[in-house]
């Protein structure tokens, strides 16, 4: 049961932010990034990104989908008061209907997580409503699941009808809803729901496990009902290699022998006993065989059987201790968790690998457990962050190096920069050209030739103007025909200028223009030097942030150790118990075989007694 | 007796330890988070000033007729990214995701891109595809799109460069 849960909440993590084939518009690259990081489970890697783009003011228009996201990637990263702390504040702001709403669920999942499930509850009827259609799984999952908790089973099953019937997650609810029927009030009703989920076509590793889960389930309530011919009939269609295979064999056995047909559960028994004895279900395989050996008559096979029994039992129990001293002194732990490489520090925790544990069998059960594997991935979740901590303690000379650098070319060229903008400034480029373009269009206005006119043509009218200044001087003495012929001339250079005006104007604006351009590539150039000048106060401010830095990697190196160890010892003990419950029962089942043995040549020996002179000894049993 | 001692230790891990280990974990990855972030804003403004910065993304919409597989970004002649993609990738892309595919420093003034997509198109068909684009880096840092969107009248997907401001 914990073990679906622990999925169905993965399952949940994975639909939160939106859906397939459904057009997605990303405004900012920043938010579009958290959430490819987000989508692929590196919650690390997106949860910096997002903390970095709040910090740097990167994201305005997703804002407030951002920080829902940052509530939820908080909440499935394990850091639930954070979490809780993003969406009050983000609730107690004005946001759109869609983000409340995402919000309100959102945090309605989190004290579900936190076993606060009135609290859930409340939070979805209050707030919710009717939720968008976008979010309708989320919601009626999420409800399900706490009417479920509640032992509110019909809302439960009123909610579950409200999303697709395929949905992976509406198994694993339908499952969990089927048996708390089944416990409760509605047997038939919970008999119904797990003979639909037992005869769901075969698919994917997933649901034929579901598949085979419910019609695990359905068997032993057929059994505990008094209908073993159809427990019967469907332990027989049980697949022998699934993951439920061993339990399936061995209630098959049961209900076999509850139907008195020992014959046909002895072959099944032995098939069984093949599998590794580190199983529950073959340790009680082992032992039932030579009882059923015993009860068919075959005393010398049941002989053979309780002491294969014993032997075997005897040898998994030197195994377990010899287990025992491997997990107290760590060895275990090192060889089970092996070498995860990582290319990046980013990179998500790698899967388990059961196939790398010898003891897998002896712990399948407890390695399939909500509790392993929490503890497992926060295990795993350190190791990286220790892998982090320490590609930065490597990475902290470079970047040393980098900033010594930056600051030294800053002092260099800070003292130039600064002389260039002084320069700039006093040159005044935007005064002068102000001033020019006065003067054009006072030009233009009065339509002056002048300004327009060609160094040729300006040397011309200038000597022309020192000859009519000349000849004025000359007073009487000038002759007439001089000064008309100065006059003819000085218009026929202006007429010449006028003619073509309108051109020379446009040339003369358009190279205004282009200066015009260049000021503003200029004033460019200055704000960039300037941002550039100022920057080594960044640097400053950085230079003495890096052996800040520094310090705190390595404490939570330190703490990162102490923590890893905790958890370590935590997983430890966890096996321990393990070891020590099947330990309990192996000594019960010996104990028992022991028994079954003594009982077994103590009958042989009174069978054996009155009849010495005439019945012979049964095989293999010694006197 | 060390094993025993171990076994005794081991045995002393109560339930309300784990509740108390929980806790102290997400202190702990809430500092580690912290440091982190500080530590990427303090390389990439190291490495990648905001005043030479462009960032080069990638984003998929819907992607009903195209599946990509790998890209190679080049720009002013010069490969700066080759990324494959995993299913996990393109399926956040899918889902509406950005990909920030490459950041590099440039000068300020005119740049060229060229990009090299292969994936799968309509029908599992391969597509190869060079997409062309230019963009003029200005003061602050820049970002450019490599969108690909579906041509719903072709049935095909089309690529494009786009400056995403």
């Amino acid at each position: 049961m914990r073990i679906l849960l622990f999925c169905l909440s993965l399952l949940l993590a994975s639909h939160t932010w939106g859906r397939l084939d459904q057009a997605h518009q990303v405004q900012e690259p920043a938010y579009g990034e958290v959430a490819y990081l987000y989508l692929q489970g590196e919650y690390f890697a997106a949860l910096t990104r997002a903390q970095m783009a709040l910090e740097r003011g990167e994201v305005t228009h997703h804002r407030a989908d951002l920080q829902v996201l940052l509530g939820a990637m908080y909440s499935a990263y394990g850091m639930p008061e954070d979490a809780q702390k993003v969406f009050s504040t983000l609730l107690d702001t004005q946001v759109s209907d869609s983000v409340a709403q995402r919000a309100w669920i959102h945090l309605a999942g989190l004290f579900y997580r936190q076993g606060k499930y009135r609290e859930a509850l409340q939070t979805l009827d209050e707030q919710i409503g009717e939720p968008p259609s976008e979010l309708a799984e989320t919601y009626h999952s999420l409800r399900a699941k706490i009417l479920m908790r509640l032992g509110r089973y019909e809302e439960a099953a009123e909610s579950l009808d409200a999303f697709a019937a395929d949905h992976p997650l509406n198994a694993y609810l339908r499952y969990n809803l089927a048996i708390s029927w089944i416990n409760g009030e509605h047997p038939s009703l919970g008999q119904e729901w797990l003979w639909q989920l037992a005869n769901l076509p075969p698919g994917e590793a997933e649901t034929d496990a579901i598949k085979d889960k419910a019609m695990l389930a359905l068997a032993i309530y057929m059994l505990r009902s008094e209908q073993e011919p159809r427990a019967l009939q469907l332990l027989s269609a049980a697949r022998a290699d699934g993951p439920f295979a061993d339990e399936s064999m061995m209630l098959y056995a049961r209900a076999l022998l509850i139907e008195n047909q020992p014959s046909r559960a002895l072959p099944v028994l032995r098939r069984l006993d093949e599998m590794s004895i580190q199983r529950r279900a073959v340790q009680e395989a082992q032992l039932a065989i030579p009882i059923l050996y015993d009860q068919l008559g075959h005393q010398s096979q049941a002989k053979v059987g309780f002491e294969t029994a014993i032997a075997r039992f005897s040898s998994l129990d030197a195994y377990l201790v010899d287990l025992e001293a491997r997990i107290a002194s760590g060895e275990w732990f090192s060889a089970m968790v092996g070498e995860p490489q990582w290319s990046t520090a980013m990179d998500p925790v790698p899967r388990f690998l059961p196939q790398r544990v010898s003891s897998f069998p002896t712990f399948y059960t407890w390695f399939a457990t909500a509790g392993f594997q929490q503890g497992w991935n926060q295990y795993h979740e350190l190791m990286r962050q220790q892998n982090l901590l320490a590609l930065w303690q490597q990475k902290m000379p470079a970047l040393d190096t980098l900033l010594h650098a930056q600051e030294n070319k800053q002092k260099a060229m800070r003292p130039q920069a600064k002389a260039l903008l002084k320069q700039l400034s006093n040159q005044n480029f935007q005064g002068q050209l102000g001033r020019l373009g006065r003067q054009f269009d006072e030009a233009v206005d009065d339509q002056d030739p002048l300004p327009f006119a060609t160094e040729e043509e300006r040397r011309l009218w200038q000597a022309q103007q020192e000859a009519r200044d000349l000849t004025g001087g000359w007073g009487e003495m000038a002759r007439p025909d001089m000064i008309e012929k100065l006059d003819f001339y000085r218009g026929l250079l202006l007429w010449e200028m006028q003619e073509d005006i309108v051109p020379r104007q446009w040339q003369r604006e358009r190279e205004l223009n282009d200066i015009q351009q260049l000021l503003e590539k200029n004033r460019d150039l200055r704000t960039r030097v300037l941002y550039a000048a100022n920057r080594v106060d960044r640097l400053e401010h950085f230079s003495k942030e890096l052996p800040e830095l520094q310090r705190m990697l390595a404490d939570l190196q330190q703490r990162g150790e102490v923590l890893m160890r905790r958890q370590q010892y935590g997983l430890q003990a966890a096996a321990f118990e393990q070891i020590t419950r099947t330990r309990n029962r192996l000594k019960r089942f010996s104990a028992t075989a022991h028994e079954g043995l003594a009982d077994l040549v103590y009958r042989s020996l009174r069978e054996s007694r009155p009849q010495r002179s005439s019945a012979p000894v049964p095989d293999g049993v010694s006197p | 007796m060390r094993c025993v001692v171990m076994v005794l230790l081991l045995l002393a891990f109560t339930p309300l330890q784990s509740a108390e280990l929980d806790k102290d974990l997400a202190d702990f990855k809430r500092e580690v988070l912290e440091v982190n972030k500080r530590l990427l804003l303090l390389e990439e403004e190291l490495l990648f000033p905001a005043d030479t910065q462009v960032g080069i993304y990638v984003s998929l919409d819907v992607g009903h007729f195209f599946e990509p597989d790998s890209i190679t970004l080049e720009m002013d002649g010069e490969v700066i990214a080759s990324h494959l993609y995993t299913e996990k990738e393109v399926r956040a892309l899918r889902n509406g995701a950005v990909q920030r595919l490459a950041v590099a420093n440039v000068k300020n003034g005119g740049h060229e891109l060229v990009a090299f997509v292969t994936g799968d198109g309509p029908q599992g068909t391969e597509i190869r595809r060079g997409v062309n684009g230019q963009f003029e880096k200005g003061h602050g840092r820049h970002f450019v799109q490599l969108h690909i969107e579906d041509d719903s009248a072709k049935q095909q997907p089309r690529f494009r460069f786009r400056d995403w401001r």
